[in-house]
This record gives C-alpha cells, structure tokens and sequence, in this order.
C-alpha cells in the first residue's frame, strides 16, 4: 500500500512530461500572434473565434444528451437572457435535467 | 492622456480586477470541481498517491488530458506517448490564447506565463468579458486562479472520498458542463453576425465529433466557424464597396 506523500520517480517524469506537453500549445498561441504582429484580416479573424469555439465546445454534448438535456438547453438559453446570472442558471439547468430524467 | 492598458495594469487595479475575475469564474469553478472529483476518485482508484494526483491538476491543469492521462494509465506511465496525447487534446489552446493578445498586452513578455493557466472556461469569461468592457491580466489571472484552485482541491477531495462514488449523471450534473457555455454563447451573442459562426462552428463540431475520436472537435468547430464568420465579413465588404 502506497503513502498519500508517496512520489514515484516514473510518475513525476511522466507528469513534468505532460505539463510541458499542455504548456506548448498555451504560450504557442500568444506568441504566434505577437510575432506575426497585429492585421486587420487576423483581428477579424480572432474577433469570430470565440463564438464559434463556445458553439463548438457543448454543440455534441448537447446532441448526445437526448430530449432532457435538449429542453434543458432551452431553459438554459431562456434563464440567461431573463436573469443574466450564471449560478441561478446552473441551478435552473441542473434542476431541469433531474426533473426530466426522473419523468422520462 | 492614459492608455486604457496604462490603467488595467496599475497594481491596485489589478488587485480589484483580480477579485472580480475570481468572482464571476466562482460558479463556473464550482461545475468544474464536480469533475475535479471524479478525477480525484480515479486517480485513487489508478493507485496514484494524493501528492501525485493534485500534482498532476497543478502542473498539467487539463481535464480532459488528466482524464485521458489515467484511462492509459500503467506503472511506469508511457511519458511520452501521455505528452503526445496531451499536445494534440490542447492545441485548441493555440487558438484562445491567440485571442488573448489585447487582453495580456501591458503584462510584456510575463503575459507568456499567464497563458500557462488558460483553460477553456476562463478564456471564455475573460473573452466575454473583455468584449463588454476592455479587461487587463488581472481580470484573466483571477478567473484562471478561481479555477486552477478549485480543479486542483476538488482532485484532493476526490481523492480522499475513494469509494463514494455519486451518480452523477442521474442528478442531472454531467449537463452543468454544456449549461456553462450555453451561458456564456448568450451572453456573447448579441450581434446577428455571430449567428454564422456559431451555427457553422456547431454544425462542424457534431460532424468532427462523430468522426475523429478526442477533443478534435473543438478546434474543427473553432476553426470552421470563425472562418465562416470571416468569409462572410470578407465577401460583405467586397459587395458594398
């Protein structure tokens, strides 16, 4: 049985291994830009990333996630726009699902 | 006259500016905590020790990686077929912190650094953020800290609870996740332009999903989308000029 303390030097390596792995793509990203230096085309370009990259995010979720969730999306969309408060839409979204799934 | 990046890097401002990007990414840090533990209770299971499995969530600060990381897991672990796995699950993270170049522009060089905490949900906030008000570091900081400290203690917690296994799904909990950027896809739409990207950035990301296994997705949808909505701009000049 192995300590909560314990560190294996194999594991270590192999963690350091992904940090540098996770890392990369991180500070790719800013430094590419900066030393391409600002355009119009490429700050158009970024302005549309971020929608597209949310839609991207929990689009196949949300179609892998059946009638419950697709409702619950909807509740979703409709507490943000009243309330425009995050916790109080979580909760609204969790709600639904639950409620759903126990009558469904 | 002042430079709005002057003022966002004053040490006060960054402390307020801090706080409030800690706040607002609160909430999201608690939906992410749930997945946090998940981790944490696999990471058990695998036989990693408690410094291990938080060490993991502090140095490498991906969900879906970490995850991934110990469905492959052996004793001694592949390092390098991991690292490769990881590199490709986040090279989605090229492209947000691409965008992040307004937002770390008075940190210099040092804004390097902060890109080490970017992670999908606090990109997002500081993105919608920032297109409210203009944000500085200490807004991205904040709201990567209020998630770096939630994923690493809820990995802990996980990890202490062993077998209690909740049954997440039922209570509706695996949609928190989707509910998060159905927020924030909201809140950030306001334009009818955005309409395109969003529905092309869907449309690609359901495709490349069914597709190509991992997180492909969201850099396909990311990608396709965003040239959408540049095309269209594009095309939008050229007719009116």
């Amino acid at each position: 049985m192995r300590n909560w303390y314990d560190l294996d030097p194999t594991i270590a390596v192999a963690i350091l291994a992904m940090g540098v792995a996770a890392a990369l793509p991180r500070i790719g990203g800013l430094l590419l830009v900066r030393s391409i230096g600002p355009s119009p085309l490429m700050e158009a370009w970024l302005r549309h990333v971020p929608p597209a990259m949310f839609a991207a995010i929990c689009a196949p979720a949300l179609i892998k996630g059946g009638p419950a969730e697709w409702i619950a999306a909807l509740v979703t969309l409709l507490a943000a726009r009243l309330g425009g408060n995050l916790a109080i839409t979580l909760i609204c979204a969790i709600a639904t699902v639950a409620g759903l799934r126990a009558i469904l | 006259m002042i430079q709005a990046s002057d003022t966002l890097s004053s040490p006060a401002n960054f402390r307020s500016e801090f706080a409030r990007g800690y706040l607002i990414c609160l909430p999201i840090a608690l939906s992410v905590a749930l997945f946090g533990m998940i981790y944490g209770l696999l990471a058990a299971q695998k036989g990693l020790s408690l410094v291990e499995a938080v060490g993991m969530c502090l140095i490498v600060f991906a969900g879906a990686s970490q995850l991934l990381a110990l469905e492959l897991w052996s004793l001694p672990p592949a390092a390098v077929t991991l690292a490769i796995a990881v590199f490709i699950i986040n090279l989605r993270y090229l492209m947000q912190t691409a965008t992040l170049g307004e937002v770390l522009k008075s940190w210099g060089r040092f804004g390097l650094v902060a890109t080490l905490f970017n992670a999908d949900e606090n990109w997002a906030v500081t993105m919608t953020e920032h297109q409210k008000a203009p944000v500085g570091p200490g807004f991205f900081m904040g709201s990567a800290m209020a998630l770096y400290s939630f994923w690493a203690g809820s990995a802990g917690i996980g990890w202490l609870a062993g077998g209690i296994a909740p049954d997440a799904e039922k209570y509706g909990l695996g949609f928190v996740g989707t509910a998060v950027f159905l927020f924030l896809l909201q809140g950030l739409a306001k334009k009818k332009s955005d309409l395109l990207p969003i529905l092309v950035g869907a449309a690609a990301a359901i495709a490349a999903a069914k597709l190509v296994p991992g997180t492909w997705f969201i850099l396909i949808g990311g990608l396709a989308g965003s040239l959408a909505g540049l095309a269209r701009e594009l095309l939008g000049k050229q007719t009116h000029a």
